[in-house]
């Protein structure tokens, strides 16, 4: 794990710094994991603007994260840009979501509210993908990798790269 | 090889069949090796771009394949992409580096045979590479434009190898086949160029063997080698009538030889009629010169021998009347006084006139005796030619002629003195004759100029001289210029030959029209010594 980690950590060109807090770690990697997700996955036509909006709801610590790791990346020629939003009508201008609630109800309402509108749904909820989330990060021997849901996704109109998804635990 | 070049040196003596044979086989294995080696080595290469080819293409569906793995950190997930690579035989080997700030490390890895010693390296090479039995391809794993890793496919080159090694056998075994049925072929064809050729050759051994011209080739068709033929056909032809001609020239050579030597013997014959001739005219000639000193002979001994008559005749009258003095009594003293007196005159005069002639006798016998020999021996000059001029003195008397000698008395050489008696004679002859009319005052110069080797005479009159043609011809025998008046041409001929073949000598003669002759004689002081 805290060789994995290490290696993360290089990639992602960040400060080399001993981090005590795991989870501070796991931010780190899943910040990576949302930006090489944006690379693997293509939006309909209609969510192309001038910029990619990568939105957060509920983990004010990923999105810290993402802004910090990620702030200078583009995606296709179109900076990113990130966004703090409380509820799902925030998420007009955004291509992904991150749902960081606990609560299964309140990412019910998400997933519900969000459907059909072209936006990536991304969660660790371990019971997310029944919701209809279309990305759930699971830990499997200590490492970060995830399921996908390429109904829901294609319900959206986001195709996913098969290199992604041949790269997933399991694919509904 | 060795047999090759032993060929080249040898190939003036190797027979037309076999240069041809060797030529066309020679080119032929020579046109096809060059052309199997390149094409097997183009084939090589040609093989190996397109197995790199085939390779690279390979490498770039395992980047595409490998990105996503590489993104997300799935080692695993690349090692089982890279594992569907066993279904390409050749590939030995497979890496996946991938980049980090640091550079790039080995990621995953594929092997052929899991007991195999290669080995990933630690850092991909930069280039694709080739061994001599390996290929090694490296693509560079994009994301978007950023390069996140390196793949390294590397695959044997025992399949090349093995098909350029079967390309090789096939296409020596081509070329073999090739250069046996050339063999074949040329075999036939040669003789199209050979069997006429040799055909010839044969002609002209018979030509040159029997010496028979009139042989001929038998022609083969419009090709150089007819032309050869018909040229070698025409040129016997031109032979065998240069032949004949030849012949002819040579019968009619003969005929012409024969009839030139029958026209010289006959001039052999006519010339030495003719010098027979000459000589008996020149001794003529000579006696006629001796003639003429006969008769000077006699005038100048008439003179003294009548003297002496008369003398004699005086002293008989004389010696007749004093005996009948005598006889009658009546001779008196003084009478016989007077008898004595006249006895002693009359006995002086006949004594000294019969003196003088003995002398002129003895003198002229000298010149005589030397006209008519060629004998040699010591002389004195000056009283040679003294005594040659009393004997032309009655010649020289019905002229008006003053000569003139001029030589050293005690001068004596050793030399012929007929030919001297002879030629002075001739001179003097030829000027009184020819160089003064009758009558014409005239002098004759007799010049002895003594040298230390020799004797030049001068001699020269200043008569009327003679023309240019005249003097360039005088020596030729039988040349004059009074035919009809008694000359004989053969004066000055006469002197030429005395001087130079008696004397050994040389003569000269100057002359112009008005201004009279001169002749040079030179001649050794001393022949025979």
């Amino acid at each position: 794990m805290r060789l994995f980690l290490a290696v993360a950590l290089a990639f992602f060109c960040s400060a080399i710094h001993a981090y005590a807090d795991t989870s501070e770690l796991e931010y780190r990697v899943k910040s990576a994991f949302l930006y090489n997700f944006t690379k693997f996955i293509e939006w309909p036509a209609v969510r192309q603007r001038a910029d990619f909006v990568m939105c957060v709801a509920g983990s004010p610590q990923l999105h810290a994260k993402l802004v910090e790791t990620i702030g200078n990346k583009e995606n296709n020629g179109m900076p990113i840009k990130f966004s703090s939003i409380r509820h799902p009508g925030e998420a007009q201008n955004c291509q992904l979501v991150f749902l960081g609630f606990m609560d299964a109800a309140r990412l019910n309402d998400w997933v519900g509210a969000l459907a059909d509108t072209a936006v990536l749904t991304v969660s660790d909820d371990s019971g997310f993908i029944e919701m209809g989330g279309m990305i759930q990060f699971v830990i499997i021997d200590g490492k970060i990798r995830f399921d996908i849901n390429q109904t829901a996704a294609n319900r959206s109109s986001i195709k996913m790269s098969s290199k992604l998804l041949g790269l997933a635990r399991n694919v509904n | 090889m060795t047999a090759q070049l032993g060929l080249m040196t040898r190939s003036a003596d190797v027979p037309i069949r076999s240069k041809l044979l060797a030529a066309i086989v020679g080119t032929t294995s020579v046109c096809l090796f060059i052309t199997a080696s390149v094409f097997l080595v183009y084939n090589w290469f040609n093989v190996r771009d397109t197995l790199n080819n085939n390779l690279s293409a390979v490498a770039e569906v395992f980047t595409l394949n490998t990105t996503a793995a590489l993104s997300f950190n799935d080692a695993p997930a690349a090692n089982e992409i890279l594992s569907s690579l066993r279904a390409k035989h050749d590939v030995l080997q497979a890496c996946v580096y991938k980049s980090d700030a640091t550079g790039e490390h080995l990621f995953a890895r594929y092997n052929r045979d899991v007991g195999s010693s290669l080995q990933c390296l630690e850092v991909p090479p930069e280039h694709n590479f080739y061994t001599h039995n390996h290929l090694v391809v490296v693509s560079p794993v994009m994301l978007g434009s950023e390069r996140i890793g390196s793949l390294y496919i590397e695959r044997g080159l025992s399949d090349l190898w093995e098909s350029t090694r079967l390309d090789s056998l096939v296409v020596g075994l081509m070329v073999l086949a090739s250069i046996a049925i050339a063999s074949i072929l040329s075999l036939f064809l040669q003789r199209l160029i050979s069997n006429p050729i040799l055909a010839l050759l044969q002609t002209t051994k018979e030509v040159s063997v029997a010496g028979d011209y009139s042989l001929r080739a038998l022609p083969t068709g419009n090709d150089e080698i007819g032309e050869l033929i018909l040229g070698f056909n025409n040129m016997l032809a031109q032979i065998e009538s240069r032949d004949l001609t030849l012949e002819t020239t040579r019968d009619e050579l003969e005929i012409r030889i024969e009839q030139a030597d029958k026209a010289n013997a006959e001039l052999e014959q006519a010339l030495k009629r003719l010098k027979e001739t000459q000589e008996q005219l020149v001794n003529n000639e000579k006696m006629a010169s001796l003639g003429g000193l006969v008769a000077g002979v006699a005038h100048e001994i008439n003179t003294p021998v009548g003297v002496g008559v008369t003398a004699a005749s005086t002293l008989r009258e004389d010696t007749k009347a004093t005996t009948d003095l005598y006889e009658t009594g009546e001779l008196t003293n003084s009478a016989l006084k007077r008898y004595f007196a006249t006895c002693m005159q009359a006995t002086e005069i006949i004594l000294g006139n019969l003196q003088r002639a003995a002398d002129l006798i003895h003198s002229f016998k000298q010149v005589a005796v030397d006209q008519t020999s060629s004998e040699y021996r010591m002389f004195e000059l000056k009283r040679y030619i003294d005594e040659t001029m009393l004997s032309l003195k009655p010649k020289l008397r019905s002229t008006d002629l003053v000569v003139e000698i001029e030589c050293d008395p005690n001068l004596a050489i050793n030399s012929v003195p007929g030919a001297m008696s002879q030629i002075i004679t001739n001179l003097v002859m030829n000027s009184v004759q020819h160089g003064f009319d009758e009558g014409e005052k005239g002098h004759l110069r007799i010049a002895v100029e003594e040298q230390p080797e020799q004797i030049r005479i001068q001699y020269s009159d200043d008569g009327k001289g003679m023309p240019p043609d005249v003097v360039k011809k005088i020596f030729e025998p039988f040349f004059t210029t009074r035919r009809g008046s008694g000359g004989s041409g053969l004066g000055m001929h006469i002197v030429y030959n005395l001087v130079t073949q008696q004397l050994k000598g040389s003569v000269k003669v100057r002359s112009e029209l008005g201004k009279g002759s001169a002749v040079e004689i030179t001649f050794p002081k001393r022949l025979f010594e």
